[in-house]
């Protein structure tokens, strides 16, 4: 009976434990988002007003944001560093796909990123400047949506959680 | 050095130069890259093709005629993927890369109400290359130094080595010239050319005493170093707008001394272009050196002293 007892404390923790992590999953995508942010946010200030190149935006970039967006501009200046050929999409396409599996950011977060990466480098600075200034307004579009969403979502996988370790339970009693 | 050149020659380019002797690399001075038209090999004032199998030829209709795409992707990879970070000096026609190599760009000029706004469809590429040749103002510097440091101007037609000298003489005042102590000195490097700064730091010698003001107007840069870093000698390349001249006015003023390069041929050069008069009128200057190409650049044609009369 003991044994019994314990067997159901442990499926409602793990279901409640399952239930949190899948209601926390789009806030931590929402932080990936707003740190990839943050990352723009510097390059912007880079390329406008430091007029850096990229390789030196981006190996800056990759001290000042955190791992795992901190990777993607990491993989992306040491592309840039040791290819002797190749194009700038390129090295951006490969950076972001290698490096944001540990990220929480859906297929369409990646896709706005690769976007991101196709005006990259370009000999227009304000092309340059409008680009992340774009980027970065999709990002808080985004953000703002994921934040109401969680929101909702964040309750329902909770209880689901919950209900389902106590649906387990119910049958096996 | 040939590994150096290489990094910044993109796609077909890179295989091609890539197969030519690294011995040969050693004193080139021109690389030129036009679209359609024959690589050209500038050494010891001669020419020479490079074949698409990487051979060097002297036979023009053997040379390997880049495409545009190579060459755009060239200049792409000579810029570090940021052509936006070179956009002003693009507009000027050139860019600086890291050692102080300088590439003169030609293509279709946009111009917006009469001011240059960007060059686009990139023709052709002139890579300089910068040479680095620590002693070469051996022959003139007792003339700068001695018995006391002198207002000086370097003359020389383009690619005779006015920089190279330059760069070498700052070093040795810098460092101390026949044990004397060094000098504070401060260099305006407006295009990166005499330190061949990278990411803010000088790649090539310019001495332990040495500040440098990287891509700096030379106007501006004159007064902040002469403010800001209390220089015993300012240096500057290339002097000729009425801006510099009163720049070099004021740091004169300020007991500073200053060395400069302005292009010519010689003295009478020099004596005919307008822009200086006002400066030379003032007998400025006590000494006038001039370079010119004899086999190879930097052959020291003349030395003159204040009066314009020959020294050496």
């Amino acid at each position: 009976m003991v044994l019994k007892f314990v067997g159901f404390l442990l499926v409602l923790a793990s279901t409640t434990l399952i239930g949190i992590y899948l209601g926390s999953k789009e806030s931590f995508r929402a932080m990936d988002l707003k740190e990839f942010k943050k990352a723009l946010i510097i390059l912007k200030s880079e390329i406008e007003y430091l007029n850096s190149p990229l390789l030196e935006a981006m190996q800056n970039i990759s001290v000042k944001v955190e791992p795992p967006v901190s990777q993607v501009f990491m993989g992306m200046s040491k592309k840039m560093f040791c290819s002797e050929s190749g194009d700038i999409y390129t090295f951006w396409q490969d950076a972001v796909l290698g490096n944001t599996k540990k990220t929480y950011l859906k297929k369409e977060d990646i896709g706005l990123i690769l976007d991101f990466g196709k005006c990259l480098g370009h000999l227009d600075k304000n092309l340059q400047v409008n680009n992340i200034r774009f980027t970065i307004e999709q990002i808080e579009e985004r953000v703002a949506v994921l934040n109401i969403e969680s929101a909702k979502s964040k309750k329902m996988y909770n209880s689901m959680g919950i209900l389902s370790g106590l649906l387990i339970c119910i049958i096996f009693i | 050095m040939k590994n150096e050149l290489l990094s910044y020659f993109g796609l077909g380019l890179h295989s091609i130069l890539g197969g030519v002797k690294e011995s040969f690399f050693a004193g080139v001075e021109e690389i030129r890259l036009r679209v359609g038209k024959p690589i050209i090999i500038y050494k010891n004032n001669k020419e020479y093709f490079v074949g698409a199998d990487g051979g060097v030829y002297t036979d023009i209709n053997l040379g390997y005629r880049p495409t545009a795409k190579e060459v755009n992707k060239t200049l792409e990879l000579m810029c570090g993927y940021s052509l936006y970070a070179f956009g002003e000096e693009i507009k000027n026609g050139y860019i600086t890369l890291q050692s102080g190599h300088r590439v003169g760009i030609t293509g279709q000029v946009i111009t917006e109400n009469g001011a240059i706004t960007g060059i686009k469809n990139i023709n052709g590429l002139n890579l300089r290359v910068s040479h680095e040749v620590l002693g070469c103002s051996n022959e003139v510097i007792r003339y700068v130094c001695e018995p006391d440091l002198k207002h000086c101007m370097i003359i020389s037609p383009p690619a005779c080595g006015k920089t190279t000298l330059l760069r070498d003489i700052v070093r040795i005042v810098s460092d101390g010239y026949g044990g004397r102590p060094g000098q504070k000195v401060g260099v305006v490097d407006e295009r990166s050319e005499i330190a061949g700064c990278y990411m803010g730091v000088a790649q090539n010698n310019i001495g332990q005493r040495t500040d440098v003001l990287d891509s700096c107007p030379k106007s501006i840069g004159m007064k902040m170093l002469l403010r800001s870093m209390s220089p015993r000698l300012i240096a500057v390349d290339e002097i000729g707008s009425r801006a510099d001249i009163d720049a070099i006015d004021e740091v004169t003023n300020a007991g500073v001394k200053i060395i400069c390069t302005v292009h010519g041929r010689d003295i009478d050069d020099l004596l005919k272009k307008p822009v200086l008069n006002g400066l030379l009128n003032k007998n400025l200057f006590e000494l006038f050196i001039v370079l010119g190409y004899d086999k190879k650049p930097g052959k020291i044609m003349g030395v003159y002293g204040q009066d314009y009369k020959r020294a050496t």
